[in-house]
């Protein structure tokens, strides 16, 4: 980098008024005998005029401000979720085989999942459960099956509710 | 796309290896209860048997067995019960409340839902020596 580039850098710095005192008189050294970082100098001045009064105008600060938020907004760089969610698109578009087996897999998780809820927790089942009095809620007696020479009852006990069944040889009942 | 595939499928069977790989805890009481004058209760199984004997005419309970062990998909507890018979208790479903059994013992096949660490299934009436058998199972 020449030092004629670096001064040019600056001028904006310079112009903001945060240079330091050294940097300051460099650049104002340098000033003296070029006429391209004067005249950038001058345009930058100008400029931040403009913007001053701009600023202190509500008549134009506040209509200019949504066009400079979405200036803002279009340069800041993507998040990283928007950036794997893109190479995902991407790789999925390249990859046709490959983003159909991802869905394939996908439905399967989400069937199984589905699947398990219905299945794993124990209630519902078809049919019409036994529900023995109303007891602690503790135990339901969904069926019973007795073998040929027996019989079965179900009942609930006084005091807890505990659920019995009673088995009994067929004709002692 | 063979490593890839594995993967796959290795993942697909996660979901169900979660509920087959659940084990339920078991414990399972084998009561003797009688009509012995001057009734014993074994101070172990005092507060379950208070209410077979305020419903049932036995007044001797005696604790002939206690077994632990455990269920799940694949495998079924199955223990001897006195009297020569067979407990088998199968794992039909499970989440972390509530279990689903299938219970087999002499004479009865039958099917329930109990909490876990709640009320004992209670099982009744096969005969054995002067009285009769009470088989509380509980899941743990």
């Amino acid at each position: 980098m020449t030092s004629h580039c670096r001064h040019q850098r600056s001028l904006s710095t310079y112009v903001d008024g945060e240079l330091k005192a050294s940097q300051v008189r460099q650049l104002e050294a340098h000033l003296t005998g070029c006429d391209e970082c004067r005249l950038e100098l001058a345009n930058l001045q100008n400029l931040q005029g403009v913007l001053r009064r701009g600023l202190q105008d509500p008549a134009v600060a506040a209509p200019l401000w949504p066009g400079v938020r979405a200036r803002i907004e279009a340069g800041r760089p993507p998040g990283l979720l928007t950036t794997w969610v893109r190479r995902i698109w991407e790789a999925g578009w390249e990859r046709p085989r490959l983003s159909l087996a991802g869905a394939a897999v996908m439905a399967f998780l989400l069937f199984s999942v589905a699947y398990l809820q219905w299945k794993s927790p124990v209630g519902g089942p078809p049919g019409q459960p036994l529900v023995v009095g109303d007891g602690q809620g503790d135990v339901v007696v969904e069926a019973v099956e007795t073998e040929p020479g027996f019989r079965a009852m179900v009942l609930t006990t006084s005091e807890r509710g505990l659920k019995v069944i009673w088995v009994v040889p067929q004709g002692r009942i | 796309m063979k490593r890839a595939l594995l993967t796959a499928f290795v993942f697909l069977l996660l979901p169900f290896s979660s509920v087959y790989a659940q084990t339920v805890p078991l414990e399972v009481w084998v009561i003797g209860a009688s009509r012995e004058p001057g009734g014993r209760i074994d101070p172990e199984i005092l507060s379950l048997v208070q209410d077979f004997k305020r419903d049932f005419a036995y007044t001797s309970f005696e604790l002939l067995q206690k077994r632990t062990g455990q269920v799940d998909q694949q495998r079924p507890f199955r223990t001897p019960i006195p009297g020569g018979r067979d407990l088998n208790v199968a794992l039909v479903g499970a989440d972390q409340k509530r279990v689903e059994l299938k219970v087999t013992t002499s004479g009865v096949k039958t099917r329930v839902r109990i909490h876990r660490g709640g009320s004992p299934f209670v099982v009744g009436g096969p005969a054995y020596r002067d009285g009769v058998l009470i088989i509380a199972i509980f899941a743990r």
